[in-house]
């Protein structure tokens, strides 16, 4: 991200950079809620938030984003300016999204039940939403909500994206729950559902991992 | 001869190589600590978390 050279030049003529190694410095990384890498935040000398990018862009793209946010622009702050008397159901997903990354996951729990409140119960972004509630209970350990909610998208949507992505969300999360046997059950039940699916090899091999366990993953 | 020629170019266009790559990226700080003493009251922080694994 640092080194390409427009993004150097305008980087290092107005603003300080920072690089942290998340999994070095977790002190960091958990003060700042960080999720998933890259994470890049701009923040103000006091240390206060501006907003952040998770992911990876292109020089360019990344470059205005962080310009844009240095002018307020596209923000948690100014999103939520927009939203005041909106219905935009996109508007109020990026705003979910927003605070799901900075940690904020009550707040982003509301914005995508708001999603889910001003639209179809099926659509693309109620789906995207469901999803991302159930993976935030998962992320914050709330296993059996969790695989409640993957479950309850699988009966609701039936067929589709959507089911396949909480098919496989459900046995990982019983196999982090320490729930082996569910697991193992649940990881084959999706193998022999989308067996030519990208997933269905990393399945196998998780039921493979949790029938034959290492001396030191049983411990 | 040949292969000690080889071997020797390959070592300068590698020590070659990372100096470039040094000189190219951006100066940074590696701890937030360190970038806010140093940060004007004007100036914004980039934090870039990354992780080499």
């Amino acid at each position: 991200m640092f080194v390409d050279s427009t993004v150097i030049s305008k980087l290092t003529s107005d603003w300080i950079l920072v690089k942290v190694n998340g999994g070095e410095d977790s002190v960091s990384k958990k003060a700042h809620h960080v999720s998933g890498y890259p994470t890049t935040i701009l923040a103000q000398k006091s240390g206060e938030e501006i907003d952040r990018l998770v992911g990876y862009e292109p020089p360019e793209e990344f470059l205005q984003t962080m310009i844009d946010y240095s002018n307020g622009i596209g923000t948690l702050e100014d999103l939520l300016g927009k939203a005041k008397g909106s219905e935009d159901r996109a508007l109020f997903y990026e705003i979910a999204d927003k605070y799901k990354y900075r940690g904020g996951s009550e707040q982003a729990e509301i914005w995508y039940n708001k999603v889910l409140a001003t639209g179809k119960a099926l659509d693309s972004l109620s789906g995207e939403s469901r999803i991302a509630v159930a993976d935030m209970y998962r992320r914050a350990k709330e296993y059996d909500r969790a695989v409640e909610a993957f479950a309850a998208i699988v009966t609701d949507f039936e067929t589709g994206s959507f089911v396949q992505e909480a098919e496989i969300y459900i046995p990982y999360t019983l196999k982090a729950k320490g729930d082996t046997t569910a697991a193992i059950v649940a990881f084959e039940h999706y193998v022999e559902n989308y067996p030519e699916s990208e997933d269905a090899e990393w399945a196998n091999e998780q039921i493979e991992k949790l029938k034959n366990p290492t001396d030191t993953e049983s411990k | 001869m040949a292969l000690l020629l080889m071997v020797y170019l390959l070592a300068v266009s590698s020590v070659t190589a990372a100096l470039v790559a040094e000189e190219e990226h951006a100066p940074y700080f590696a701890s937030i600590d360190e970038a806010l003493a140093a940060a004007s009251d004007e100036q914004l922080l980039v934090i870039n978390f990354f992780s080499d694994t």
